[in-house]
């Protein structure tokens, strides 16, 4: 069965860099949300069981998102792609329950050495 | 305030892409400057009138008297200009975190330099990667230092009556220092500026 796969970005640019790094043979369905707060609906509504967020995003952010996903307890492994690289904001996504951190821009090469580190392909 | 932008949605798009990306690793740079968290939020584009430019920047307004450094570039075949506008109170919040002292003009011009060399160095590295292509800079000059709104005369400093400009806001997150960071693109290097964003998304 198909996994949930929510890509979640303001930047139509960055959602396709996203898509086209996914490993070719992934059994995915693809959700995509332009901001955090269509991102938060899709999650909810079980489109997002796997996500990628970006954090700097208008309407909520990625970490406004990874609260919510945390406080309501909600079904999502979360991987946060974003262009933020401070070492502090990578420790406060983790903190909030992001499983990983890949900085922008993303290739195939980065996104399937994060997958592989999880088992997650 | 703001003119209609000569980029079409796809541009505007990958621009802003690009810039939030390279902005984000230059505030890796000065929180690393600061010792602070820096709070990164969307780079903003717009086509301004160079006539207009303080009253198109709301924060700018606010934080005068300021001072003003900036830098002319060729990112390939594309004629740009950075430029970090700081206010005179957040210059001394930044000699504080830094543990610098500002006795002299010299030693207030200096940490401008710093702190305009520390954002755009990593600024531009980050995008000579992204378009592939060589960024050429001139040396970073003082346009000028403590300016009130009425000598703020950006027409003259840009040379054209219109620029796209790319404008990012940073503040530190516990300690009040903030500075805007811009690219600022003359009208009449939109054009190449296009075919450079085109053949990114092609």
């Amino acid at each position: 069965m198909a996994i949930p796969l929510l890509i979640c970005d303001d930047s139509n640019m960055a959602r396709k860099q996203v898509a086209r790094s996914l490993p070719d043979n992934w059994d995915v369905d693809i959700t995509f949300a332009t901001n955090g707060v269509e991102g938060l609906s899709a999650i909810r509504e079980g489109k997002g069981e796997m996500t990628f967020l970006d954090l700097t995003m208008p309407e909520m952010d990625g970490y406004g998102v990874l609260e919510h996903v945390y406080n309501e307890g909600l079904n999502a492994m979360i991987i946060v792609i974003s262009g933020d690289i401070q070492p502090e904001a990578r420790e406060r996504v983790k903190n909030l329950g992001a499983i990983d951190f890949i900085k922008k821009p993303i290739n195939k090469e980065k996104l399937a050495d994060v997958l592989n580190a999880y088992g997650l392909m | 305030m703001s003119l209609l932008l000569p980029l079409n949605e796809e541009q505007r798009d990958c621009l802003q892409e690009l810039s939030n990306v390279a902005m984000g690793a230059a505030a890796e740079s000065l929180a690393e400057l600061t010792q602070n968290f820096v709070t990164l939020p969307i780079p903003v584009i717009r086509c301004i009138d160079t006539s207009q430019f303080v009253d198109s920047f709301d924060e700018i307004e606010d934080s005068l008297p300021a001072s003003v450094v900036s830098q002319n570039c060729l990112v390939g075949d594309v004629s740009c200009r950075a430029m970090v506008i700081v206010s005179d109170e957040s210059i001394k919040d930044l000699a504080n975190c830094a543990q610098r002292m500002i006795e002299t003009e010299e030693d207030n011009n200096q940490l401008l330099k710093d702190l305009f060399n520390t954002i755009s160095d990593t600024c531009f590295d980050r995008l000579e990667e992204m378009f592939e292509q060589p960024i050429v800079r001139q040396e970073a000059m003082i346009e000028g230092s403590h300016i009130m709104p009425e000598l703020f005369d950006m027409r003259s400093i840009i040379g054209t009556r219109e620029i796209v400009a790319v404008e990012i806001y940073y503040h530190t997150e516990d300690y009040p220092f903030s500075c805007h960071l811009m690219l600022l693109f003359p009208d009449n290097t939109v054009q190449k500026l296009a075919g450079s964003l085109d053949r990114l998304l092609s």
